[in-house]
């Protein structure tokens, strides 16, 4: 454990042995930990007892523009090609050779290394101008969110070295292709602490597409804590009636039985806790009050019921099936109302080396309408000023087909398209320029430590700053490589 | 007297938070201690070792010039802290002057800054670093209180505790101690028996006959191995990607076998390192070369093989760097460390160690394999170390297993049930022929009959039928062959290194070739060179267990202080480098490694010398000051109480209710989790199924086995484990977090295996007391934490108790729907015992 969590978890624990040595007894605890004392944002003086997790001293480095974050993390790479980078000259080129120079001598991978000819492929579907802003997109496929263009900045050099999943996924979720690394949403929970009494700081949502089923694999290191304090590590939220793990009570135990049990179990404790002077149990008492908390307000959070028809009409009636990428969204939505620190979803599938139109087409109806609908969604209840949504995957694809025209593409990681909106972020930009054939980089890159870099900065995380200390180094989640925030797509 | 204590200790303490270190020779400042601790983390890593970032020229790790950079002594002035630009610049007030640099984000405590002129000012002497210099043996140091010492290790925390003008703490209750000790040395409770026989031994050395028993167990290479299981990142599949299954659990079989030999330290390093390379290698030898197999290792498609290669060498280098050194060698990897004097050409030579060795960057793919999961080379062993007939046993039974899974998805049981009782009325022709069969007299055909028409309603029936149709035919290869495979290094010829430019393994610099080599730091290799050829992983081995290296036995010496007093006398034990901590106790620590060495590497012995120390027995009660002035214990003024490891956790509970299987060894077993987990990541349901891709629970004989064998995916690892910081062994981890986390209250409370402990701890409490409910209760009570109730906690449970009955009383499905009968008393007494095992004292290790 670092020196400055154990200190900010000291302090908080001699506050609450006070109270039980200052006669509020263990029978009272059970009231003086409820939810409203931890109602206390960790930033405001002297909470009465801990956060989950409050967070470290110092930060937010800076005013956050964004409080908390929604990352629609799109595993597998979905095709730039044909959803963001347009290019004027598309159907000219189209089934013609990719010019060497374009290609140049940088690697591709196994897969299409050993192929004869590289033949451009242009999109599978017309692009078309939306918005206010004009800005060109894939609209036959995504038309929903073509129609939030006035709401995001798209970011379209973004870039990586890596050139496979496994390492690609695990580089821009956790900075380093090397495994061991903590992920963004540990490094959030870890600086900023939980702002919900009730619930985890970091939840992740997993979905899988239609586009390609299985999907490429994801990992759990890819929310993982890595060298951070484990606590720090993302929960996962799943679909069916133990949505967190283990939380509901055995058959024959109900909710009465259960406070029973805690109360008994509460005052053994601080008897315990009075006799070996050690403050961690108080800090286990807390922790198995949250517990208790969170068998009703996860239940609270994961039931819909509560949401009138108006809801599923935007984001689809896919978002009343629990499970998929529309009902994650939304179970998205509902964690930011309730104060959430940052919530991740993985939808699988956007890897299409073949069938290429089918299955984009596919992953694209499965996703196109329910991020749209977040965004709007969050911004009709006011919440999209102080909350982040970043839209993308590991890489882009390549703009040379894999196999025949038409039948696939490979992982491309020069240059690939990703979008964001909210806290912080201007709407209706664009940011970089690739090349005609939207291969590489020809102005404002956005390396992945960049992208990060970003996102941290909307929260009001200096990267430089926030570090640990593991084998040595400083670590952080942008790394030893120089990372720089992309201003111009920040909102004043 | 407690509390006269208390103030003093309060008093000391707060005297001590001013200075750097708890030290013991106030006013003189350290350079090891005190100031190179400031130096490397503020100012190394412009002005340190790294050649291709150094700013200005200048070193301040070294005193005197080189050949081209400055010495420290360019900007101080020994003795003389005003005429030294150091400290010029470290107390400007331009932003353009001071240092460090406001960009570096680093600053300077007033603390350290008055700290570095005094050391100036006391003539700025450098030292070695202390974890370079070879351990010498201290001389014991003098204490006043002669009586409480039991042996060396104690004159060295007395010495210190005097210092502070600190007592140590009362020994330990016996009952605690017995306790204490026996989940140390076994990750067990002690039984009811042994609880009765030690309490009942008043002899002198009862305490030592039970240090003598538990070190003869054959749990106790059980414990020492789940420690080594992390830091040789053990698991059971791959780690990348699709992450399916290899066999590796023969390497585990011979780390306990290692450890309950009491195989000498210098020994096992060897053979791990270099067994296959030994003169007289055997298969058993060889085995222990699967630690530098257990890498992570890949099968994607469009992998480039040359890279993973690459990937997994240096996975290797940083393993071993950091078990056997606690040196942060992966630092060197892409440029010059920044801190410790590694360039990045040393990183290389050692690289070459294992460069010439067959490693495969594409692995072996489970849906491919004609043969073996396991990537080549490997060797099929087991009847070297474990008998043959059981694990053919083994086999069959998972064979079974999954081939009543072929027909019941375990996953799928439910479902289908319930889509039984939707479709039931409207089926007609076979299907309602089959249907109108009660199900437990179905046969298989029947059955076949059912999810057929079941399949036509989901996908997942084809994709698991089709997912355990690989598991099962790998196992029966596996059978055919009759002996376990496990994954070994093998020399595969000459090859010329290079230094990797940024570490890129496309890119080889040709102009820095390297041979094998260690860090000039270190002590030479040359003794240790074969005639005539380069030196080999043999060679390193040897060269590790050089009596005269100054890390090895102190690193080894530490994680075991660390294992049974709670935290390191180092308390970073993977950096034993310039921004590693300094030791708490650094002549005790090299007194360990000197004994450790001298005693032949003997690890009971140096276990024994350690638990049999005052310091060890010290009770763990403490005034609540003392734990919050000394949290992290490094004064040693008490014993450290600290929650139980993850595996430990677990097999404690089952032990108590009297369900653990103790069986030792064997393949890696499969305890339940929460259905799905796997699926919902993995690559499940791909035509060409890989192995691992779905979890499928054991039959009864795999349920209830010690944790140190569940199967452990990488990507997906044991989720009520991991909730207790297990970690995922994808790289080497030598120490767990410990949190504490509102989903460990979830699984403790409601996971069916610890609900299930419950119920049977409530079962055996029924059977061995049956006269009162108290006795029952305080039977329970006592299973579970090895000691007899006092008033106020028997009160609290039977209130407990009282209040279950009551509901269930008013509730009896609820009683049957927890005990599975309408046995009020038993259920009361199952929620009785869910709150004991709940107990923070009870996952604790006080």
């Amino acid at each position: 454990m670092d020196p400055i969590t154990e200190y900010h978890r000291g302090i908080t624990r001699r506050q609450l042995f006070n109270q039980v040595r200052n006669g509020v007894g263990a029978a009272a605890l059970a009231s003086l930990l409820g939810p409203k004392a931890f109602a206390a944002a960790p930033s405001q003086p002297a909470p009465v007892v801990p956060a989950a997790s409050p967070g470290l001293p110092g930060l937010p480095h800076f005013a956050p523009k964004a409080k908390r974050a929604i990352y629609l993390f799109q595993s597998g790479g979905p095709s730039h090609i044909d959803l963001w980078d347009y290019k004027p000259h598309w159907e000219k080129v189209h089934g013609k050779a990719l010019p060497d120079e374009v290609r140049g001598d940088q690697r591709v991978t196994g897969m299409t290394s050993g192929q004869k000819q590289f033949l451009t492929n242009g999109p599978i579907k017309p692009f078309e101008q939306h918005g206010d802003c004009g800005r060109w997109v894939g609209s036959g496929l995504i038309p929903h969110t073509a129609k939030i263009v006035d709401d995001i900045a798209v970011l379209k050099a973004v870039n990586t070295e890596a050139i496979n999943h496994d390492p690609g996924i695990t580089f821009i979720n956790t900075g380093s292709q090397q495994v061991g690394h903590a992920s963004l949403g540990a490094w959030l929970s870890y600086g900023l602490g939980s702002e919900n009494e009730n619930l985890p700081g970091y939840m992740v949502l997993i979905s899988q597409g239609s586009g390609k089923n299985p999907g490429q694999p994801i990992f759990s290191r890819l929310w993982g804590s890595g060298y951070l304090p484990s606590e720090h590590q993302g929960v996962r939220l799943r679909s069916g009636k133990n949505a967190v793990m283990h939380l509901n009570n055995p058959h024959g135990v109900d909710r009465e039985l259960r406070r029973d049990q805690l109360d008994a179990l509460a005052a053994l404790n601080a008897k315990h806790a009075e006799a070996t002077g050690d403050p961690e149990i108080e800090a286990r008492i807390a922790q198995y009050e949250m517990a208790y908390r969170m068998q009703t307000s996860v239940p609270d959070l994961t039931d819909l019921s509560d949401e009138p028809d108006s809801t599923f009409e935007i984001y689809g009636e896919d978002a009343r099936k629990p499970g998929t990428y529309a009902a994650n969204c939304l179970l998205a939505r509902r964690m930011m109302e309730r104060g959430v620190r940052f919530v991740q979803l993985f939808h699988r599938g956007w890897d299409q080396h073949n069938s290429l139109v089918p299955h984009l087409t596919n992953q694209c109806k499965d996703t196109d309408q329910a991020s749209a609908a977040l965004v709007t969604d969050l911004k009709q209840r006011g919440l999209l000023d102080d909350t982040l949504v970043v839209w993308g995957g590991e890489f882009g694809r390549t703009a040379y087909s894999q196999g025949k025209l038409n039948a696939g593409r490979d992982h491309h990681g020069r240059c690939f398209s990703m979008w964001m909106a909210g806290g912080g972020v201007k709407g209706g930009v664009e940011h970089g320029v690739t090349d005609d054939y939207a291969y590489n980089v020809v102005d404002q890159g956005v390396h992945i430590r960049d992208l990060n870099a970003t996102i941290l900065n909307r929260m009001g995380v200096d990267h430089n700053r926030l570090s640990f200390k593991f084998q040595g180094l400083s670590q952080r989640l942008t790394g030893v490589e120089p990372a720089k925030v992309v201003e111009e797509i920040l909102a004043s | 007297m407690l509390k006269s204590a208390t103030i003093r200790s309060v008093l000391a303490l707060f005297l001590l938070a001013s200075s750097p270190a708890l030290a013991e020779d106030a006013g003189r400042i350290s350079y090891n201690r005190d100031i190179r601790p400031i130096l490397s983390d503020k100012c190394f890593s412009c002005h340190g070792p790294d050649n291709q970032h150094r700013s200005a020229e200048l070193r301040l790790d070294v005193a005197e010039d080189g050949e081209d950079y400055f010495g420290a002594y360019l900007a101080i002035e020994p003795g003389d802290a005003e005429a030294s630009g150091l400290v010029e610049r470290i107390y400007a007030k331009s932003k353009k002057l001071v240092m460090p640099p406001p960009k570096s984000h680093l600053e300077l405590s007033e603390g350290e800054k008055k700290r570095l002129v005094k050391w100036i000012e006391q003539g700025a002497t450098y030292e070695p670093h202390w974890s370079f210099v070879p351990p010498s043996k201290p001389e014991l140091p003098g204490v006043k209180d002669r009586a409480w010492p039991h042996n060396a290790i104690d004159t060295f925390v007395l010495k210190k505790l005097e210092a502070n003008r600190i007592k140590p703490n009362t020994e330990a209750s016996k009952a605690t101690l017995l306790r204490r000790l026996t989940l140390d040395l076994t990750g067990l409770p002690p039984t009811a028996e042994e609880l009765g026989a030690f309490l009942a031994d008043a002899s002198d050395d009862a305490y030592g006959q039970v240090v003598e028993r538990l070190l003869a167990s054959p749990h106790f290479g059980e414990r020492m191995a789940l420690t080594w299981l992390d830091a040789a990142r053990y698991a059971d599949t791959n780690g990348y990607s699709i992450d399916d299954h290899r066999d590796m659990w023969l390497w585990r079989e011979w780390v306990i076998d290692a450890y309950n030999q009491n195989m000498p330290y210098d020994q096992f390093i060897v053979e791990q390192l270099a067994g296959d390379l030994l003169p007289d290698a055997t298969d058993t030898t060889r085995l222990a070369t699967g630690f530098l197999r257990n890498s992570m290792n890949t099968h994607e498609g469009g992998t480039i093989a040359e890279e993973y290669r690459v990937t997994y060498i240096a996975d290797k280098i940083n393993t071993v760097s950091t078990v056997f050194m606690g040196l942060t060698m992966q630092c060197a990897q892409c440029h010059d460390h920044k801190y410790d004097p590694l360039s990045q050409s040393e990183y290389y030579q050692m690289f070459a160690f294992f460069d010439t060795a067959d490693i495969r960057g594409m692995g072996a793919n489970t849906a491919l394999t004609k043969g073996d999961a396991n990537t080549a080379p490997l060797i099929r062993a087991s009847g070297q170390i474990t008998s043959d007939e059981q694990y053919k046993r083994d086999l069959q039974q998972r064979i079974a297993t999954l081939t009543r899974y072929l027909v019941h998805p375990p996953e799928l049981v439910e479902m289908r049930a319930k889509w039984e009782a939707e479709v039931k009325a409207g089926a007609q022709g076979a299907l309602l022929e089959v249907l109108s069969v009660s199900p437990a007299d179905r046969s298989d055909e029947q059955w076949g009959v059912i999810n057929q028409a079941f399949a036509k309603t989901t996908k997942l029936l084809g994709r698991h039928q089709n997912t355990i149709k690989r598991e099962i035919a790998i196992l029966e290869k596996d059978l055919e062959a009759g002996r376990a495979s496990v994954m070994v290094m093998k020399e595969k010829g000459p090859r010329q290194t290079y230094v990797l430019t940024r570490g890129d393994y496309s890119n080889p610099d040709k102009n820095q070739p390297v041979g094998t080599g260690v860090p000039s730091v270190l002590p030479p290799l040359d003794a240790y060179m074969p005639e005539g050829g380069p030196a080999t992983r043999l060679s390193l081995a040897k060269w590790l267990i050089d009596p005269e290296h100054p890390l090895t036995a102190r690193v080894a010496a530490n994680r075991l202080w660390q294992m049974f007093i709670g935290q390191g006398l180092v308390t970073t034990p993977n950096d034993f480098g310039m921004q590693g901590a300094y030791p708490t106790h650094r002549e005790l620590l090299d007194y360990l490694a000197i004994e450790y060495v001298d005693s032949g590497w003997d690890t009971k012995q140096l276990v024994k010398q350690i638990v049999m120390s005052a310091t060890y027995r010290q009770s763990s009660k403490a005034p609540r000051e003392l734990y919050q002035q000394d949290p992290a214990n490094e004064l040693l003024a008490r014993a450290s109480r600290y929650r139980l490891p993850a595996e430990i956790i677990r097999d404690n509970a089952l032990a108590i209710a009297g369900k653990l299987d103790t069986r030792i060894g064997g393949p890696s077993v499969y305890p339940s989790q929460p259905h799905g987990l796997w699926r919902e990541v993995s690559h499940f349901g791909y035509p060409r199924a890989f192995t691992a891709q779905a979890f499928y629970p054991s039959d009864a004989s795999g349920l209830n086995r010690r944790s140190m064998y569940t199967f452990w995916k990488r990507t997906s690892p044991p989720p009520s484990l991991t909730a207790f910081d297990a970690p995922s062994r994808e790289v080497c981890t030598v120490d767990r977090a410990r949190t504490n986390t509102p989903l460990q209250a979830l699984v403790l409370l409601n996971d069916p295996e610890y609900v299930d402990a419950a119920r049977a701890l409530a079962q055996i409490a029924r059977k061995e007391m049956k006269s009162k409910f108290e006795h029952q209760v305080d039977y329970m009570f006592r299973r579970a934490t090895g000691r007899t109730t006092t008033d106020a906690e028997l009160d609290a449970l039977m209130k407990h108790f009282g209040q279950a009955q009551e509901r269930f009383h008013q509730d009896q499905d609820a009683a049957i729907a927890l005990v599975g009968e309408n046995d009020i008393s038993l259920a009361a007494l199952t929620s009785t015992a869910t709150v004991i095992l709940n107990l923070d004292q009870v996952i604790t290790r006080e």
